[in-house]
């Protein structure tokens, strides 16, 4: 286990911003930390490096309680906690120089190798008040990639990123995991972003956990299948005969919602031999967002 | 050795600012207002006091001893307070705060490698006011003997310094105003470390300091001495006695003065970093 929390809560006077959470990511995971602005992500990364306290719970990093006085663990975290936040008159290599001297310090040749990997050499040598936003968020993935870390922490990385931008940092992101192995925690509220990149999460809402889980298998228990066939009540019968759950669509009462049960092609042809008339049999997954908000707002249309 | 390399890399982040040599700039502009003053007014308030100051002994060694005393009251408490309260809270403002704490050195490492880099980058902007108004004086006023002149002891009048010991009283004099001057720094560090806006951290500590010097120069029928005595600014000059280590006549050293402002002065240095260090190892990053 590379990162743990549990109880993690965290009081802003009156307000609870963090209620008693618990995530667990293994080695090798690029892990999505889901939530709407304003659900608590930012403030648990904070806890998590430690800039902020928490009221309640255990943070576990490599293993170790992460407290005041026992950060030894975190020369092995590379975080980026919201914006990027770097030295405007230093250049790129000075911020990469400094921040890797106060981790404990590493060869130029590692400098070197972060600055290529993130593809800012040429520009390393640069004030860091001339780079762009794009840019000063790939410095700040190179400083996090400084220590040789077992554990990357991302907080909205493409945020306030044009399209081009938010290309190359997924990308990047990605080929950490994939090709350097990285264990990844990325905070963001772009639930295709997720899709796209994690193979586990947590999606959190007012500070509670209200899922955790393997994004694939989220998608499929999700999974569906769309029914028009007639009559609908026979139809509905041979489905719930078959094993499915089948529910008429409020919105579309000749629409039967069917999950569970056999696979489509099986559901044709027993509707079929019942001498239902199927107009349509659709296979429908989700996308995460419809999930999202089917979890966030309970009770809201998705 | 963290605290070390935490030190070096502060000092360089200040060395690589350039706001941190806007100091410099106006130490050069204080002492080029002083010199015009001084000629524009023909030397004739010099001449007035009491007969003592001959206008032959006001060279260059006498300006800038002169600069220093009337920087250390006006100028150098703006700069001390600059310098040390844009360290905590301007990092916090600009985000690097946090680019730095989630990093493995602790927060006291980080608290006093800030401390210390203010005090030695302030030692630095008081060596060259001195240093500057020295050389300038010196090329504008020529040398000569060094007429010690503090208006603190105008009563007892001037004396004057033997051979290169105007070298000496102006290092410790420098060394001297540097510490008594850190108090306001470490003030400023201190409301430095509750606050993510420097410019919060400027105005407190500035106005601590107008409160306490007109507080200290009320009359005693208004504010009691005992009262007075509490005042921070009351006991910064202390540095002044300083010089009579140099003086031709030993007794005129008030060790017991010298002590006791000393200790209140590193009394409120030592409380106010010590309460900086308590909020800033506490407190929430969340700029």
């Amino acid at each position: 286990m590379v990162l743990s929390t549990e109880g993690l809560s965290k009081r802003f006077r009156r307000r609870t911003a963090v209620d008693e959470l618990s995530l667990t990511v293994e080695r090798g995971d690029v892990y999505g930390f889901l939530g709407p602005n304003g659900a608590g992500k930012t403030t648990t990364l904070r806890m998590i490096v430690g800039l902020v306290r928490p009221t309640a719970g255990v943070v576990r990093v490599l293993g170790e309680p992460l407290t005041s006085r026992h950060r030894g663990a975190l020369a092995r975290v590379g975080a980026i906690i919201e914006t990027p936040s770097l030295y405007g008159y230093l250049s790129g290599r000075d911020n990469l120089r400094m921040l890797a001297s106060l981790g404990g310090g590493c060869p130029e040749s590692r400098i070197d190798a972060v600055i290529e990997r993130v593809g800012l050499t040429g520009r390393e040598r640069d004030p860091v008040r001339i780079y762009s936003h794009g840019m000063k968020q790939r410095l700040a993935i190179a400083a996090a990639l400084l220590p040789a870390p077992e554990l990357i922490l991302l907080d909205e990385p493409t945020n306030g990123l044009d399209p081009m931008g938010i290309r190359s940092v997924r990308a990047l992101v990605r080929s950490l995991a994939h090709d350097d192995g990285l264990t990844v925690l990325l905070s963001s509220h772009l639930l295709s972003e997720v899709q796209q990149i994690c193979n586990r999460g947590t999606i959190i809402a007012r500070g509670k956990t209200v899922w955790e889980g393997q994004v694939d298998e989220l998608l499929a228990t999700r999974t569906h299948v769309r029914v028009r066939a007639r009559p609908v009540d026979q139809a509905r019968a041979i489905i719930e005969r078959a094993g499915g759950s089948a529910d008429v669509d409020p919105e579309d009462p000749g629409l039967t919602i069917v999950r569970g049960g056999p696979e489509p092609e099986a559901l044709v042809e027993a509707l079929v031999a019942a001498g239902c008339r199927v107009g349509e049999i659709t296979r429908q997954t989700p996308s995460l967002e419809e999930i999202f908000v089917e979890l966030v707002e309970p009770g809201e249309p998705s | 050795m963290t605290f070390l390399r935490v030190l070096r890399w502060e000092l360089y982040k200040l060395a690589k600012r350039r706001a941190s040599y806007l100091g410099f700039g106006l130490c050069v502009l204080f002492s080029l207002v002083v010199m015009l003053g001084f000629a524009y007014t023909s030397w004739r308030g010099l001449r007035h006091h009491g007969g003592a100051i001959a206008l032959q002994y006001v060279n260059g060694y006498f300006f800038a001893n002169f600069v220093l005393q009337i920087g250390f009251v006006s100028l150098l408490p703006l700069l001390a307070t600059v310098i040390a309260g844009s360290q905590i809270a301007g990092e916090a403002r600009d985000g690097t705060l946090r680019a730095l704490l989630v990093r493995p050195p602790s927060r006291t490492t980080y608290f006093g490698a800030k401390a210390a880099a203010s005090l030695l980058w302030l030692q630095v902007m008081v060596l060259f006011l001195i240093a500057f108004a020295l050389v300038f004086g010196l090329i504008a006023m020529g040398g000569g003997d060094f007429m010690v002149y503090v208006w603190e002891y105008r009563r007892m009048g001037p004396w004057f310094a033997g051979g290169h010991d105007w070298i000496w009283i102006f290092l410790v004099s420098g060394a001297g105003a540097t510490m008594a001057l850190f108090m306001l720094g470490s003030l400023a560090l201190m409301v430095s470390s509750f606050t993510d806006n420097p410019v919060v951290a400027h105005v407190t500590t500035l106005g601590v300091f107008f409160i306490s010097s007109i507080v200290q120069r009320l009359p005693d029928e208004v504010i009691d001495p005992g009262f007075k005595d509490m005042m921070p600014t009351k006991h910064m000059s202390y540095w002044h006695e300083l010089q009579h280590l140099f003086h031709p006549d030993p007794s005129r050293l008030d060790v017991g003065r010298l002590w006791n402002d000393f200790a209140w002065c590193s009394g409120y240095t030592l409380l106010f970093l010590a309460v900086g260090l308590i909020v800033f190892a506490r407190r929430d990053v969340t700029a």
